[in-house]
């Protein structure tokens, strides 16, 4: 089966363990979220995945083939990075020009079509253009892509509510009519929350935990009520959270629902992606 | 190999332009010196100016240490791997390197029949006899220079701020003891000889002869080592972030 | 058409009911296609296996069918199919929820019948 197959990914940075013996997969043909708070490993990972860095232990195989100094991915994965790595004096015509050259499945019509969509001007040097301009830039590169992984970093930093709402538009379009791989790293949950399949939670460099929306939807949800109910209900239950509003207790639960007790107050209300993120990622302290 | 031929070309095709911008501002800069001098002196004899490739230096020092920083960025980006990204910047040095060495071995030497006193460098060690060697080993010591700053830029890179001082500073201190080894310690038969092999290399025979031949292999040698060591490091390098 | 994504209720599930409620009302006739997965998913922003989940959910109960190459339809009788099924649906959706509110009001039975009683004179009245 067609995949990136993260294995045993060990990275450290003077003695601080950016990732911790990382494995898991992103298999082909879904559209993921890579969640995970500031400094979780997000980057670290995606640039060990696009050979930008090493990383001191295991390897990242893509369709079978390793992905470290292997220019047989080259037509496989593509990242669009937070950073700016595009040689800012070049002219944005040019930049598509040359990334036509050096890809074989990218689309430059369809480049300078994405580019009047967002009202990118071609005709300016990266560094002339506005940071948000400079991600819609980017943004545009990857969608003209035809690579089948494709990884989005922040994609959205610095745009407007109307150029983000495009961006998932084009996504959506492109996926359905081509489907493959789409990662999206963010801490934009909420956003992105409908747009995924299948989440990837990554907490101080290890892999919380890898699920589908649906299922974690339906697993995630939260219980409320008095206190000594609301306590007796959540015994034998994998409590990730809890909130207090004067005598009202809050708690958030991952797992199967039990049915409330007879004559109980409790009531049971949905979690959504971002409350169950941000639950999940405080319960590890911080 | 498709993929190799498209990153040789963007290396070579984005410098392409600046060597002439580089030309253009050298040579009015020239001119003006040589109009100020022919004003004030009123003699239009001698230009003051010799040895324009020492100016070269500076710019393929420039465009080597650029194409660590910028040029790696942006073949990261694109999915190239570190040997491709070597290739490539290699390639550019070949390419820039011989382009310049032949300019500022036509121009040296036409510059040297219109105005008196005008030496080329390569003119003024070894005498006018072959261009074609004056070409190959200007060629070559540009070359020299740019694997030099890249391997500097490639280590200052790898290994950081602070181990890049510290090296620095260790080299410093390696020169002034083979200095001390060589008024100290060494006789002054064993001083004289390594001069003599020094000379050698250079191409200069004992005998009062020049053979081009071994300056060209000293500074082939140099490049191919460097080079080499250059190899070493990319392959080790990461992106920082 | 609108998802809310803070209720209880899978994104699928809003969607199957969606449509669902829009064929019954008649803003997708019998034998006439329904929107593609694509627009929706577009529209709404949703994933478009999300939006397929949902659509399968209407298959499976025989109101919409894919016609090969040409997209979703719905079928015909489908309107008399849905309103069999909500009045089957009808004792728990409302009854029983209406009795649970009831007890929890104190409410006796004879109390209830009256109100809905009430209601329909109401009704009567104001048409």
């Amino acid at each position: 089966m067609n995949s990136i197959l993260i294995k045993n990914i060990t990275k450290r940075y003077k003695g601080v363990t950016a990732l911790d013996n990382v494995s898991f997969s992103f298999e082909y043909g879904k559209i993921y979220g890579f969640l995970g708070r500031n400094g979780a490993g997000k980057s670290t990972l995606i640039n060990i995945m696009a050979n930008r860095i090493f990383a001191d232990e295991g390897e990242v195989v893509i369709d079978q083939v390793s992905a470290k100094e292997n220019m047989e991915v080259h037509e496989k994965i593509f990242c669009m990075s937070e950073v700016d790595l595009y040689d800012t004096s070049l002219k944005i015509k040019d930049q598509f020009k040359w990334i036509s050259r050096f890809y074989d499945s990218f689309d430059i019509e369809k480049a300078f079509d994405i580019s009047r969509k967002f009202n990118l001007d071609t005709n300016k040097r990266f560094k002339a253009l506005s940071k948000g301009y400079q991600s819609i830039f980017k943004l545009t590169a990857a969608l003209a892509l035809n690579v089948p992984y494709i990884v989005f970093d922040e994609p959205v930093l610095g745009l407007d509510v109307n150029h983000r709402e495009l961006f998932y538009d084009l996504l959506l379009k492109d996926y359905e009519n081509n489907e493959r791989t789409i990662i999206i790293a963010t801490h934009l949950i909420e956003e992105i929350a409908n747009i995924i399949e299948e989440v990837v939670l990554i907490d101080k460099g290890k892999v919380l935990l890898q699920e589908s929306v649906d299922t974690l939807l339906g697993t995630g949800y939260c219980v409320s009520g008095p206190e000594q109910e609301v306590v007796s209900y959540c015994r034998d239950k994998n409590v990730i959270g809890n909130d207090e509003l004067g005598n009202l207790k809050l708690a958030y639960i991952l797992g199967e629902k039990s049915p409330l007790p007879h004559g109980s107050h409790l009531q049971i209300t949905a979690m959504n992606l971002q409350k169950l993120f941000v639950k999940l990622t405080e319960k590890g302290g911080n | 190999m498709g993929k190799l031929k498209e990153a040789i070309r963007y290396e070579c095709s984005t410098s392409f332009k600046y060597i002439w911008y580089f030309y253009a501002i050298q040579y009015a800069i020239v001119a003006l010196i040589y109009a100020i001098l022919s004003i004030s002196t009123g003699s239009t004899e001698r230009l003051g100016v010799s040895c324009l490739e020492t100016n070269t230096f500076i710019y393929v020092g420039i465009v080597s240490i650029l194409g660590m920083t910028e040029d790696f960025k942006m073949l990261i980006q694109n999915g190239f791997m570190r040997k491709y990204i070597f290739i490539s910047t290699v390639s550019l040095f070949v390419f820039m390197s011989g382009i310049m060495a032949l300019f500022d071995t036509a121009a040296g030497n036409i510059l040297r029949h219109i105005v008196y006193g005008y030496t080329t460098l390569f003119g003024s060690i070894y005498g006018y006899d072959n261009i074609f060697i004056s070409w190959l080993w200007l060629f070559l010591l540009y070359m020299f220079i740019c694997v030099l700053l890249y391997l500097a830029i490639l280590v200052i890179y790898k290994i950081g701020k602070t181990l890049s001082i510290c090296l620095g500073v260790a080299l410093g201190g390696t020169v002034l003891l083979i200095t001390a080894v060589f008024q100290y310690v060494l006789s002054n038969e064993a001083v004289n000889k390594i001069i003599e092999t020094a000379a050698k290399a250079m191409g200069f025979m004992p005998d009062g002869t020049i053979i081009y031949l071994f300056p060209v292999l000293t500074l082939l040698l140099f490049v191919v080592v460097l080079g080499i060591g250059s190899y070493a490091v990319i392959r080790r390098i990461e992106l920082k972030s | 058409m609108y998802i809310n994504p803070n209720i209880d209720k899978p994104i699928f599930i809003q969607i199957a009911e969606q449509l669902e409620d829009s064929i019954f009302t008649g803003t997708y006739p019998e034998e006439t296609k329904i929107p593609s997965t694509n627009e929706i998913s577009v529209l709404l922003n949703i994933n478009p296996h999300t939006v397929l989940k949902g659509m399968n959910m209407l298959v499976d109960q025989e109101i919409i069918y894919k016609k090969r190459g040409l997209g979703m339809f719905v079928k015909e009788g489908a309107v008399i199919k849905i309103r069999q099924k909500r009045q089957n649906q009808f004792y728990d959706q409302y009854i029983a929820t209406l009795l649970e509110e009831a007890s929890k009001l104190q409410m006796s039975k004879e109390e209830i019948i009256t109100l809905i009683e009430r209601g329909y004179d109401h009704e009567l009245n104001s048409n």
